[in-house]
C-alpha cells in the first residue's frame, strides 16, 4: 500500500495530483461479477422484446421504464436502471452483457426452447417471405424453406408471413403442453358442436 | 486585481466542502455506500470534503432516496436552509428518477429535480463508492470555483463582496 | 402564561422546576426535543420527540413515517423474479435477508425441493452480510457516543467483508443472489479459498475491538447500565434479534428453526445484562460465530447443481428468517406460477424502535438517549410496512398489526398500503 501511494506521487502525474486534490482517480479494480450497466449490441439484437418485459424498473406517470423498446432494439435509461441485471439473463440472443453474469447463469438456467417452428415440405411453395421477415435470420429458403431451430427465437413472424395456411407452424416439443392444446381443442370443439 | 480575489475565494471555497445526507426514503443502501467513502479505502476526507450533518452549516446536500410524500415540504425546507453557495448532488437511481419505486403502485413523488433544482446525478442501485466519490469529487469544486464569476455575471455590480 | 424559574431544587439530580407564576403549580416539562427526521448519527429520517426536565428525559414518542414507499403494493400483481429484486429493496442494510426470505417463502409454496448446495451458499452469503450489518450497527454507536477511532476500524473491517459479499455475488449491497431453486451463480474454489483468507483478518480485528469494547473505560462509562431492556420489556415489546438476545432471551434466534443452520450444530449466543455494552458486545460475538459458521459450511458445502427448475404451486404462506436485526416475516399469496398477490412484511426494527419509548425516559442525558437508540440498531427503511397515515383522523398507525392495519387499507380509498 504505502510503496505504491509513495509511487504514484513520485511520478508526474502524481506530483499534479498532489498539487491539484480534485483532479480525477483512477478507477479501482472491480471483480469479474460486478453487474455494470448493461451494455446492449444492437446488430445482435432481434427485437423480441423479452428483455423489456422482464425489467423491473416499469413505466411510471413521469418516467419511462428502464428499458424501453425502440425500432432496432431496447434503448437503456441508465437513471432508471438498477443493474439487477435481469435483461441479460433473459435475452435469447446474448445482446446484452452485464459483467460475465450472463454467461455463467445461462449455461444452466435458460431452458430449451418450449416450441419449435416447423415446415411442411409438401405444401411450401418457395416464395421466400419467412426468410425477409425472419428477424435472426433462421430460416433459409432453396426449394422449400428450412429452420435453423438454434437461431430461431420463436417470434412467429414467418407463421404470419406465410400466403399457405399451415405451411410453417408452430409445434411444442412439451409432451403435456401438446396434450394440454389438445384438449383445449376438444372442449372446443366439443362446445360448438353442442351450441351449433 | 477583483478577478484575482474572486478566484482565490473559488479556490478556497473548492477546498472545504462540508456535506449533508438527507435520505428521503430511499432504502439505506446509497447512503451505506456513501458512508463507506469516508473509510481508508475512498476516503473522501482526503480532498477536503466533510461529513457534517447539519444542513444551515454546509455546502453540499446529497440526496438519496425516492422523494415520498411526507419528505416532499421538508426537502424544499431543508434546501432553502442551505446557505449559498450551495450544491446538490443525486445519489442513486432513486433520486435521479425514482428508481424502482417510481412505478405503477408507488408512494413516491418523483425524482430529485422536480423538487430542488440538481446539480450532478450520480445513477445505480446503488452506486459503488468510487462512483460516488469521483461524481463530488468533480463536479463539486469545480461549481464553487466558478460560483463568484457566475454570480457576479447573474446579479451586477452588487456581488463584488 | 407567565412562567419563573425556581432556581434549583434539592434533588441529587439537580432538576430545574418551571413553576407557574399565576398558580403556583410545577409545570411538569421544561422542554420538546424533537431529533429528526434529519439525523446526525444515522442517515435515515424517523423524527424522536424528546420530553426533558433540565437534561434528563422523561418522555419519548417516536415518528415515523417518512420512509413509505408503498413497497407491498407495487409488488402485487408481479412475478416473483422481478419481486425479489423489490423485495431487498425494503432495506438496503439486511437486504440479503429479505431477498432470502421472500424466495424461501415462495419455494415453500412450490413442489419439490431446492437443491441442496444453493441452500448452502445462501446462508453463506446471509451469514456474510449479518457480519457488515453488525460492524455497521456497533460503528454507528460508536459514532453516537463519539468515539471515531472504533467507528473508522468497524467500517475498515465491514470493507472487507464486503469485499467478500462482492467477489461471490457481483454487488457490494443489494447483491440479488437467491432464485427460486437455489442461487443465481456457483462459487468457484477460489472464491471460497480467498474469502476463508479474508475472514481470518476479518476475525483478528474483530476479536480487537471486543476486547477494546469490554476494556476501555471511556466506553463503559456510556455504555455500561444505560438503556437497560429488562426482560419485561422484551415479553412486552416482543423485542427480537441481538436486541433480545443481550436481555437473556437466546430463544428469540430464529435459526434454530431454518434448515441449514442444525446441521452446523448452530448455538445463539446471549447476554445477561441487557444495556448498551451488552448489546454491542452480542453483535461482535455473533460477528465470530459467524465466521465459525462459514468456516464449516466451506468444509461442508454439498456437490451438485447450485440451483433447480421448481414448479411453483402458489397458495398462501408465511416465511419467517433471522435477518440480522430480528426475526423478518414475509406473508404472502401467491398464484400458480409465482406472481404476488398479496404480500405484507413484518420487520424487526419495527418492535425494536418501539421499545425506545419504554428505555428512553431512563437515560440521563439527552446524548444518552440518543446513544441508546443508535444501540438499538433501528433500520428505518425497515420500519416503513405497517405505517398507514389516517388522514381523516390524522394519526398514524403503526406496529405489526398486519390484519389489522390490511383490513384498514381495503377501507381507505387512496390506496395507501
Ligand atoms: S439491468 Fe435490470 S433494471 Fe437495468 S435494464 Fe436490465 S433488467 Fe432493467
Ligand atoms: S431480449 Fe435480446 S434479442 Fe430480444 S429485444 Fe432484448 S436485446 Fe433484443
Ligand atoms: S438507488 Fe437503490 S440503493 Fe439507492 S436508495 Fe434507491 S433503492 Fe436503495
Amino acid at each position: 500500500m504505502l510503496p505504491d501511494y509513495l509511487g504514484q506521487i513520485l511520478t508526474r502525474k502524481g506530483g499534479k495530483r498532489l498539487l491539484d486534490a480534485h483532479s480525477p482517480r483512477r478507477i479501482l479494480d472491480r471483480p469479474p461479477r460486478f453487474r455494470d450497466f448493461p451494455r446492449i449490441d444492437l446488430d445482435r439484437c432481434v427485437v423480441c422484446g423479452a428483455c423489456a418485459d422482464a425489467c423491473p424498473v416499469g413505466e411510471a406517470e413521469n418516467q419511462p421504464p428502464a428499458l424501453e423498446m425502440g425500432d432496432r432494439g431496447p434503448v437503456l435509461h441508465r437513471e432508471r436502471c438498477i443493474r439487477c441485471g435481469l435483461c441479460a439473463e433473459v435475452c435469447p440472443v446474448g445482446a446484452i452483457e452485464v459483467g460475465t453474469l450472463a454467461e455463467e447463469v445461462k449455461e444452466r438456467v435458460v431452458p430449451s426452447k418450449p416450441a419449435r417452428v416447423v415446415v411442411d415440405r409438401d405444401l411450401c411453395v418457395g416464395c421466400g417471405r419467412c426468410q425477409e421477415v425472419c428477424p435472426s435470420d433462421a430460416i433459409e429458403v432453396d426449394e422449400t424453406a428450412s429452420v435453423d431451430p438454434e437461431r430461431c427465437v420463436l417470434c412467429e413472424r414467418c407463421i404470419q408471413a406465410c400466403p399457405v395456411a399451415g405451411a410453417i407452424k408452430l409445434i411444442p416439443l412439451d409432451v403435456e403442453e401438446l396434450a394440454r392444446r389438445w384438449t383445449e381443442h376438444l372442449k372446443e370443439a366439443l362446445r360448438r358442436a353442442r351450441e351449433g | 486585481m477583483r478577478s484575482l480575489l474572486k478566484r482565490l475565494k473559488g479556490f478556497v471555497r473548492s477546498r472545504s466542502i462540508h456535506v449533508t445526507v438527507v435520505n428521503t426514503g430511499g432504502c439505506n443502501g446509497c447512503d451505506i455506500e456513501i458512508l463507506a467513502c469516508y473509510t481508508y479505502r475512498y476516503d473522501l476526507e482526503q480532498y477536503g470534503i466533510y461529513y457534517h450533518n447539519n444542513p444551515r452549516k454546509s455546502d453540499v446536500l446529497i440526496v438519496t432516496g425516492p422523494v415520498t410524500y411526507q419528505w416532499r415540504e421538508k426537502l424544499e425546507r431543508l434546501y432553502r436552509k442551505v446557505p449559498e453557495p450551495k450544491a446538490v448532488v443525486a445519489v442513486g437511481a432513486c433520486a435521479c428518477s425514482g428508481g424502482i419505486f417510481n412505478q405503477e403502485g408507488g408512494r413516491v413523488c418523483g425524482p430529485v429535480r422536480e423538487i430542488i433544482p440538481v446539480d450532478a446525478e450520480v445513477p445505480g442501485c446503488p452506486p459503488r463508492p468510487e462512483e460516488i466519490v469521483s461524481a463530488i469529487v468533480e463536479v463539486v469544486p469545480r461549481l464553487f470555483r466558478a460560483w463568484e464569476f457566475r454570480r457576479g455575471s447573474e446579479h451586477g455590480a452588487e456581488a463584488g463582496g | 402564561m407567565e412562567r419563573r424559574r425556581e432556581g434549583r431544587d434539592a434533588s441529587p439530580r439537580g432538576n430545574v422546576r418551571v413553576v407557574d407564576v399565576e398558580t403556583g403549580e410545577e409545570v411538569p416539562i421544561s422542554h420538546k426535543v424533537p431529533v429528526g427526521p434529519n439525523h446526525p448519527i444515522l442517515k435515515e429520517p424517523l423524527r424522536i420527540k424528546l420530553a426533558v426536565r433540565g437534561e434528563e428525559v422523561v418522555d419519548c414518542k417516536v415518528e415515523m413515517g417518512y420512509c413509505h414507499r408503498g413497497i407491498e403494493r407495487i409488488m402485487e400483481g408481479m412475478p416473483w423474479q422481478k419481486a425479489a429484486f423489490l423485495a431487498e429493496r425494503v432495506c438496503g442494510i439486511c437486504s440479503h435477508a429479505h431477498n432470502m426470505c421472500f424466495i424461501g417463502g415462495v419455494e415453500r409454496t412450490a413442489e419439490g425441493e431446492p437443491a441442496p448446495r444453493g441452500l448452502f451458499l445462501r446462508v453463506l452469503v446471509q451469514e456474510l452480510d449479518r457480519i457488515q450489518s453488525h460492524l455497521i450497527a456497533n460503528a454507528a454507536y460508536f459514532y453516537s457516543i463519539e468515539h471515531e477511532t472504533m467507528f473508522v476500524w468497524n467500517m475498515n473491517t465491514r470493507e472487507r467483508v464486503l469485499d467478500c459479499i462482492e467477489e461471490i455475488t457481483g454487488n457490494r449491497i443489494l447483491t440479488g443472489w437467491n432464485v427460486v431453486g437455489g442461487v443465481r451463480v456457483d462459487v468457484t474454489e477460489d472464491q471460497l479459498e480467498r474469502v476463508l483468507e479474508t475472514l481470518e483478518k476479518v476475525e483478528e480485528d474483530v476479536k480487537a475491538y471486543r476486547r477494546i469494547a469490554q476494556t476501555d473505560p471511556l466506553i463503559k462509562l456510556r455504555s455500561r447500565g444505560v438503556g437497560v431492556i429488562t426482560k419485561e420489556h422484551v415479553r412486552r415489546y416482543r423485542v427480537v434479534g441481538p436486541q433480545a438476545r443481550a436481555s437473556g432471551v437466546p430463544e428469540s434466534d430464529m435459526r434454530l428453526q431454518e434448515p441449514v443452520y442444525p446441521e452446523l450444530g448452530f448455538k445463539p449466543v446471549s447476554r445477561k445484562r441487557g444495556d448498551n455494552l451488552a448489546r454491542i458486545l452480542v453483535r461482535y460475538d455473533e460477528c465470530l460465530q459467524s465466521i465459525d459458521l462459514i468456516e464449516r459450511i466451506v468444509d461442508e458445502l454439498p456437490e451438485g447443481e447450485h440451483r433447480r427448475e421448481l414448479e411453483i404451486r402458489g397458495g398462501h404462506v408465511d416465511h419467517r428468517v433471522e435477518a440480522p436485526r430480528g426475526e423478518l416475516v414475509y406473508d404472502m399469496e401467491l398464484t400458480q406460477g409465482g406472481v404476488v398477490r398479496r404480500v405484507t412484511i413484518r420487520t424487526p426494527s419495527v418492535p425494536n424502535i418501539r421499545v425506545l419509548e419504554a428505555i428512553a425516559p431512563g437515560a440521563p442525558t439527552i446524548a444518552d438517549a440518543v446513544a441508546v437508540y443508535a444501540s438499538l440498531d433501528p433500520c428505518v427503511a425497515c420500519n416503513e410496512r405497517f405505517v398507514i397515515v389516517d388522514r381523516d383522523r390524522g394519526e398514524i398507525l403503526y406496529e405489526g398489526r398486519a390484519r389489522e392495519v390490511m383490513r384498514e387499507c381495503s377501507r381507505t380509498t387512496s390506496g395507501r398500503s
